[in-house]
C-alpha cells in the first residue's frame, strides 16, 4: 500500500523537512530568541499598551481610577495652543537644522577630500570627534561657549565692535544657538558622504573634463546625483533627528521649554505631560500622533525618492 | 519587489527610531542596596559625666538575631536630600545598624540622584505606576509631597497606636507636615531660612556685618529689604572695580553681586520680598499685592540696580565655578535654606549665617520642613512606620539632612554634632537664631498646597525665568498675564 505524503502547507512549508534542518532551525530560533524578546516585551508590548493608554484619562499617580475616556485625548490635542506652538518649534528646528546640517556635512566632506589637502585624516578625525561627545555634555559646554556675560563667542563677537546676542535667553535666538550645536556634530553625515564620493566612477569625470566641464559643474551634473542615495538617507535620519529632539531643548530650556516656550519642542512637551503633569493618557496620544506623523512624511519621502534619487542598480 | 524591501526596511528603522524617541529619555542612577544582617548592635549611651556636658559613648554588642523571614521596608531617598555622595554612605551605615538590630523588619534603601527634582520625581512615578511603589519616602519635603498628592498614608491613627511622646513638639509644626488635612508624617527636620554672608567681600568692602540676632537693628536702622538693598549695591562690583553706587558704574559688565535668594523657586522668592500669600481666593487667581511689588522690587534690583543677577549671569563662569552661586564667591549674600549648608564647596572659605531682614515690618523666616512619609500603597505600613520612628530618632541622621530636630529636646545634641561635623568656627551659625526662626516661619508656607498645583507652580515659574531673562518688560501687563493663566489653570482642574 503505497503511503500519501501530504505537501505541507501555510507555515508548515517553510520548515526544513530533514531532522536536521530541523535542529538547525532549532538553534536558529534560540539564538534568535533575545532578540525576539526585546522586541516583543519591550518595544511591541509597550506600544500595544501605550495606544490602550491613549484612550484613557491615566494617570500614574492614581492609576486605579484610569477611565476609558474614547478620543478624547484626540480630540483635545485640536484645542490644546502648547501642540501648534510646540509643532512649530519642532518643525522650524527641523527646517533649519536638517538641511544646514546636510550641507554642512557635504561641504566638510568635500574639503577633507580635497586632493590638494594634506593630513586629510587629521582633519576627518578632527570633524568627526565631536559626534563622539554626548549631547547633553555637548549642551552644557554651548551654554558656557555662548553665556552672554563670559561665554568666548560673544567675546570674539566684542572684537568687532558688536554686542553679541542672549544666544540661549533669547527667544528669537535661541533657534539658531540649537541649530549651531546641531551643526557641531556633523562628523558622521562627513563620513557618509566621502564614502559616497569613493563610489563614484572616475571615469565620468575624466569624460567631463574632456568635455571641458568645471569643477562646479562636475559637483552639480556628476557628484551630487550620484551621491543622492546617501542625501535620502541623511533627509530621512536628519527628519528622524528632528523629531527626537529632546535632550539639549530639555536641557537648555530648564526642562520647561524656556524662554518662552521657544524650546518647547514636541518632544519635550510630550514628555512634561507624561511626567511633570501627571496627563498619561494625553501623552499617549501625543505619541501616536506622532508615530503617525512620521509613518506619514517617511512613506511620502521614500515616493519621492523615484523623482530624484540616483541608484545604479534597477531598482524594481 | 526591492523597491519594497527597501520601504519595509526603512519603514522598520523609522518605527524603531520613534519608539526611541518615546522612550524614557534620562538614564536613572541608582543606588539600590539591602543590607544583609550582622549580628551586632550599636547601642548609643548618653553620659553625663559633667554636669552640662554630655559625652555619647558607643557600645557594640553581639546579639542573637532570630532566623526567618522579614518583613521587608523599602525606603526610597532622593526626593527631597539624601542623595548626595557625602550622604549615600551614612543612609547606607543607618540601615546596617539597624536591620543589625532587628529580627523582624529588614530596611531595604533606594538612594535615586535628585536631578534636580526630575530624576527621583520621575522615577518614583513609574515605580508607583508599576504598581511597585516604596514603603517609606523621605526626607522629603512639601513641595514633592504636592507632586504625589492623595498617595501618601494618614499615619495619624498609626501615632495613636504607637502612642507617641510629641511632648515639646510645638503643634504649629506637627500641622505642618499636614497636606490637605491630612497627617502624612511626623514632623522632622525644620530648615528657616537665613542669609549666608560672604565675609570676606564684606571686609574688602569695610562694610559691618548684618545682625545674628532676630530683631535686632543694623547701623540704628531696622534689618529690612531698604537696608538690604544699601549693602547689595556696595557689594555689586563691575569689572572696573566699581560699585553699584558709584558713578561710571558698567551695569553690563558685573563680575559681583550683592544680594540672591538661592534655589527659590518664584513663589520662595516672591515670598521672600513681598512676605507670606498665597496666589489664589476660592478658585480665583489673584495675587497678593505684596508679590506684585515684589516682582516690581526683584526686577529693578535685576535690571536697574544690577545687585541680583540675572539667567545668564547665573549660568556663566562667574557664579558656576564654585558649583553654585554663592560658593562661586562672588555674591555677597544669599537668602536660602539651612540645608544649604551641604553644598558651600571650598572657594568660600569665610562665611557666616546673619538674620533675614524684616519684610513688610514683620519678622519672617520662609520656612521648610522636611520628613519622611508612608505611601498609601504601602504593604505593611506598621513595619514601615516603626521602622520610620527609628530613622527619625537616628542623631547621624538628622545631622546628615541638616534640619533643625522638632523636638526641642533633640536640638542640643545637634548643634554639637553639626559644629563637629562641619568644623564650624565659634559664632559662624548662631544656633540660637535659628530656633528663634522657628516663631516666624511664613504662613501660608511658600511651598503649599494650591489648585492644580503642577501647572500653576510651573506658570508662575515661567514668570520667574521671564523677569530673570528678558529686560524692558511692563511688569504690570506681565503680571496680569500671570494672573489670568492662573485663573485659567484653577478653572480648568
Amino acid at each position: 500500500m503505497a503511503t500519501i505524503i501530504k505537501p505541507r502547507k501555510g507555515i508548515l512549508a517553510q520548515l526544513p523537512e530533514t531532522h536536521l534542518g530541523r535542529v538547525e532551525a532549532m538553534w536558529g530560533l534560540i539564538f534568535l530568541s533575545p532578540w525576539l524578546f526585546g522586541l516583543v516585551f519591550l518595544y511591541l508590548m509597550p506600544m500595544l499598551v501605550s495606544l490602550v493608554f491613549s484612550f484613557t484619562n491615566l494617570d500614574p499617580i492614581n492609576a486605579a481610577d484610569v477611565k476609558f475616556i474614547g478620543f478624547s485625548n484626540y480630540l483635545r490635542m485640536l484645542q490644546d495652543p502648547d501642540i501648534l506652538t510646540s509643532a512649530v518649534v519642532s518643525l522650524k528646528f527641523g527646517l533649519l537644522a536638517v538641511p544646514l546640517r546636510i550641507i554642512t556635512a557635504l561641504l566638510a566632506a568635500l574639503l577633507v577630500n580635497a586632493k590638494r589637502l594634506s593630513g586629510k585624516t587629521i582633519f576627518r578625525v578632527l570633524f568627526y570627534l565631536p559626534a563622539m561627545i554626548p549631547a547633553v555634555a555637548a549642551g552644557l559646554v554651548f551654554t558656557r561657549l555662548f553665556n552672554p556675560a563670559t561665554g568666548w563667542i560673544n567675546a570674539l563677537i566684542g572684537l568687532l565692535g558688536i554686542e553679541g546676542p542672549n544666544w540661549f535667553g533669547d527667544p528669537k535666538v535661541i533657534v539658531w544657538g540649537l541649530v549651531l550645536l546641531a551643526l557641531w556634530a556633523i562628523g558622521p553625515g562627513m563620513i557618509q558622504d566621502i564614502a559616497a564620493f569613493q563610489n563614484v566612477p572616475t571615469e565620468l569625470y575624466e569624460a567631463a573634463k574632456v568635455d571641458g566641464a568645471n569643477p562646479f559643474y562636475q559637483f552639480f551634473r556628476i557628484t551630487l546625483p550620484l551621491i543622492s542615495g546617501v542625501i535620502f538617507f541623511q533627509i530621512l535620519f536628519g527628519f528622524i533627528f528632528a523629531l527626537q529632539y529632546f535632550e539639549v531643548a530639555y536641557l537648555l530650556g530648564d526642562g520647561r521649554g524656556n524662554p518662552d516656550k521657544a524650546t518647547l519642542f514636541y518632544n519635550l512637551y510630550l514628555y512634561r505631560n507624561a511626567w511633570v503633569f501627571n496627563d498619561m493618557g494625553y501623552a499617549a496620544a501625543m505619541a501616536w500622533v506622532l508615530f503617525a506623523v512620521a509613518i506619514v512624511v517617511t512613506v511620502l519621502l521614500f515616493r519621492s525618492q523615484k523623482r530624484w534619487v540616483y541608484y545604479a542598480t534597477d531598482r524594481d | 519587489m526591492k523597491n519594497k524591501l527597501i520601504n519595509i526596511a526603512g519603514l522598520a528603522a523609522v518605527t524603531s527610531m520613534v519608539l526611541a524617541a518615546c522612550a524614557q529619555p534620562t538614564p536613572i542612577t541608582i543606588t539600590k542596596e539591602v543590607i544583609k544582617e550582622v549580628p551586632k548592635e550599636v547601642i548609643k549611651e548618653v553620659i553625663k559625666e559633667v554636669p552640662g556636658k554630655e559625652t555619647i559613648k558607643e557600645v557594640v554588642k553581639e546579639v542573637q538575631v532570630a532566623a526567618g523571614p522579614r518583613t521587608q521596608v523599602r525606603w526610597y531617598v532622593g526626593l527631597g536630600t539624601g542623595s548626595d555622595k557625602d550622604q549615600i554612605p551614612v543612609q547606607k551605615k543607618f540601615v546596617e545598624k539597624y536591620n543589625a538590630s532587628q529580627d523582624k523588619i529588614e530596611l531595604v534603601v533606594e538612594i535615586v540622584t535628585n536631578g534636580n527634582g526630575v530624576i527621583a520625581r520621575d522615577n518614583l512615578k513609574a515605580q508607583i505606576a508599576a504598581g511597585n511603589a516604596p514603603d517609606i519616602v523621605g526626607p522629603v519635603g512639601k513641595y514633592g509631597r504636592a507632586q504625589f498628592k492623595g498617595s501618601w498614608l494618614d499615619v495619624a491613627p498609626l501615632i495613636k497606636e504607637a502612642n507617641l511622646d510629641l511632648n515639646g513638639v510645638d503643634q504649629a509644626l506637627i500641622d505642618f507636615v499636614k497636606d490637605d488635612g491630612v497627617q502624612v508624617g511626623l514632623p522632622y527636620a525644620l530648615f528657616p531660612s537665613f542669609i549666608f554672608v560672604n565675609k570676606d567681600l564684606f571686609d574688602e568692602a569695610k562694610l559691618p556685618l548684618p545682625p545674628q540676632k532676630v530683631g535686632e537693628k543694623y547701623q540704628g536702622k531696622d534689618w529690612d529689604l531698604a537696608a538690604v538693598t544699601q549693602l547689595a549695591l556696595k557689594l555689586t562690583v563691575d569689572k572696573n572695580g566699581k560699585d553699584a553706587t558709584q558713578p561710571g558704574f558698567d551695569k553690563k559688565n558685573i563680575k559681583q553681586w550683592g544680594f540672591d535668594q538661592q534655589w527659590g523657586n518664584m513663589r520662595s522668592e516672591l515670598t521672600g520680598i513681598g512676605g507670606p500669600g498665597l496666589p489664589f481666593e476660592g478658585d480665583a487667581a489673584k495675587l497678593p499685592q505684596g508679590w506684585k511689588d515684589a516682582a516690581h522690587w526683584l526686577y529693578d534690583a535685576i535690571w536697574k540696580q544690577g545687585f541680583y543677577p540675572n539667567k545668564a549671569a547665573r549660568g556663566s563662569e562667574l557664579l558656576t565655578n564654585g558649583g553654585n552661586e554663592f560658593a562661586s564667591g562672588n555674591i555677597g549674600m544669599s537668602w536660602t535654606h539651612t540645608w544649604y549648608m551641604c553644598c558651600l564647596g571650598t572657594v568660600v572659605k569665610n562665611w557666616v549665617a546673619v538674620a533675614p531682614p524684616m519684610v513688610n515690618g514683620k519678622v519672617m523666616s520662609k520656612m521648610h520642613g522636611d520628613t519622611f512619609a508612608i505611601m498609601k500603597d504601602s504593604k505593611q505600613p506598621k513595619a514601615a512606620f516603626q521602622a520610620m520612628i527609628a530613622m527619625m530618632a537616628d542623631p547621624e541622621l538628622q545631622v546628615l539632612y541638616n534640619g533643625l530636630p522638632a523636638r526641642p529636646a533633640d536640638r542640643p545634641a545637634f548643634f554639637k554634632l553639626q559644629n563637629e561635623t562641619r568644623k564650624l568656627k565659634d559664632g559662624q551659625v548662631p544656633w540660637d537664631m535659628m530656633v528663634e526662626l522657628l516663631k516666624y516661619p511664613d504662613i501660608p508656607n511658600h511651598e503649599s498646597w494650591m489648585p492644580n498645583m503642577i501647572k500653576a507652580e510651573d506658570r508662575l515659574n515661567a514668570f520667574q525665568d521671564l523677569m530673570r531673562t528678558k529686560e524692558g518688560l511692563n511688569i504690570d501687563e506681565e503680571l496680569a498675564k500671570l494672573e489670568k493663566d492662573l485663573d485659567g489653570l484653577y478653572k480648568a482642574k
